[in-house]
């Protein structure tokens, strides 16, 4: 693949990872939607929304990322698809809103759990200038934040400019 | 601490059984720990370990006599003394080794990137910048986390906060001491000027529960004494560029860490005149 910079990417990953898990605790994940597919999208949402009504959630407190290693680029169709493991440290538990309780889970180690995830990529996937704009009124996005337009609550279309997560699949877990 | 206790019970009646009784080795010890954050400043952690292999000893049958009774006594209350000691020591933090101090970079070196700066001054900045930043986070000051810290830093910090948040929890620091503090690299590049700093610092540091006070993590009395890496960085005093225009509309940029542009609200990343945190790494 041209121009592709693996330690950018990788970054770009991690980034994408935290961003994520962290709109689950802080049931944000419309500033993450443009990270996704929609596929991926809804079953984040679906887990969160099922929760919200027991007044629940699920915490991945202390997270970080402890390695994060592309297992290969292949070319699928119209687009690239990045495969890439990732293994995840954080408090795995969840939190009664109410109480502030542990309600399952813990809290005195960490799980560190193994993922497998896929990015895709089109192949005519639009060049970015340096400040990223709102599709619909134009003003300026920190996309590496937010997907989310402040103005316009539009969200802003990543698979056009750059790589989204297509899968999602945990595939070990251990602790600490 | 109650898990500390327990294990000096343990060890004691241990300690006991083993010199008292038949021939045997053994090694004992514990350690316990927690450790909070990834990259956030509510990083603590409070480890205390220790480790004691028994002594052992020819054990005859029959009448053992006063001599080795008094023997037994002693090797038990030694001991014990050794453990009462390691555990003041550790909970004062005087046991905790000290992270070797790195090097420091010369005057000159300095004034090649930063002119009117001195090394005094920068440790000055540092470690005021970084109990500022420090009482921010306990403050939930977000304002003043997007003014000491960069963008990504502070924008990773307010997340951590929104978490804690959600816990009802407060981290809470105080009686910062600076213990040792060095600057450890300089450079520039592109207009943008960085100061590494290695600072040694001690410190209270615990979470309460905001509702109730309670402390849910960490100790009152413990001493936190960590060793940091940070990363300032600021606008270049040596390299002269055109004033800064914003890349959307071609308007002046305002100073600030972010600015946005006042015409068209662009959001702009630009290089602060003064200090701002970029990163900061727990090395201890």
């Amino acid at each position: 693949m041209e121009n592709f910079d693996e330690t950018a990417f990788i970054a770009n990953i991690s980034n994408i990872f935290v961003k994520t898990y962290t709109a689950v605790m802080l049931d944000k994940m419309s500033e993450v939607e443009h990270f996704m597919s929609d596929e991926v999208y809804s079953k984040f949402v679906n887990n969160v929304e099922d929760l919200k009504q027991k007044n629940q959630r699920q915490m991945y407190d202390e997270l970080n990322v402890k390695s994060c290693h592309l297992d290969g680029i292949d070319e699928v169709g119209e687009n690239y698809v990045a495969k890439v493991t990732l293994v995840a440290r954080y408090l795995d538990y969840i939190l009664d809103l109410n109480e502030h309780k542990i309600i399952s889970g813990q809290d005195n180690y960490r799980a560190v759990d193994t993922y497998s995830l896929e990015f895709t990529k089109s192949k005519d996937a639009k060049k970015r200038g340096i400040i990223t704009k709102c599709p619909t009124c134009g003003q300026s996005l920190e996309t590496n934040n937010s997907g989310l337009c402040k103005f316009c609550r539009t969200t802003f279309k990543q698979e056009d400019y750059d790589w989204v997560m297509t899968k999602i699949e945990k595939v070990n877990h251990d602790f600490e | 601490m109650k898990k500390l206790y327990y294990s000096l019970i343990a060890l004691f009646v241990l300690a006991c059984a083993v010199i008292a009784g038949p021939r045997v080795g053994a090694d004992s010890g514990w350690s316990s720990s927690y450790s909070s954050g990834g990259s956030s400043s509510h990083s603590s952690s409070s480890s205390s370990s220790w480790s004691s292999s028994s002594s052992s000893h020819s054990h005859s049958s029959g009448s053992g006599g006063s001599s080795e009774d008094a023997g037994v006594i002693a090797g038990v209350v030694i001991i014990f003394v050794i453990v009462i000691i390691v555990i003041v020591l550790s909970s004062k933090g005087s046991i905790t080794s000290k992270p070797a101090s790195p090097n420091e970079i010369s005057e000159e070196e300095l004034k090649k990137i930063f002119p009117d700066e001195t090394l005094e001054s920068v440790r000055e900045m540092a470690y005021t910048k970084f109990v500022d930043v420090q009482n921010a986070w306990m403050e939930f000051d977000y304002d003043a986390l997007k003014k000491l810290c960069s963008n990504e830093l502070a924008n990773s910090y307010i997340a951590d906060l929104d978490v804690l948040k959600l816990k009802n929890g407060k981290n809470v620091m105080h009686d910062f001491t600076k213990l040792d503090c060095k600057v450890t690299g300089v450079r520039e590049i592109d207009g943008v000027a960085t100061v590494d700093v290695f600072l040694y610092v001690k410190f209270k540091d615990y979470v309460i529960d905001a509702g109730t006070n309670k402390v849910i993590r960490g100790n009152k009395s413990t001493w936190m004494m960590n060793a940091y890496t940070l990363k300032f960085t600021c606008e270049s005093k040596t390299t002269k560029k055109a004033p800064k225009t914003c890349p959307n509309c071609g308007a002046k940029v305002k100073d600030s860490a972010t600015s946005t542009c006042e015409f068209c609200r662009a959001t702009i990343v630009k290089t602060s005149k003064e200090f701002v945190l970029t990163e900061k790494t727990k090395t201890n």
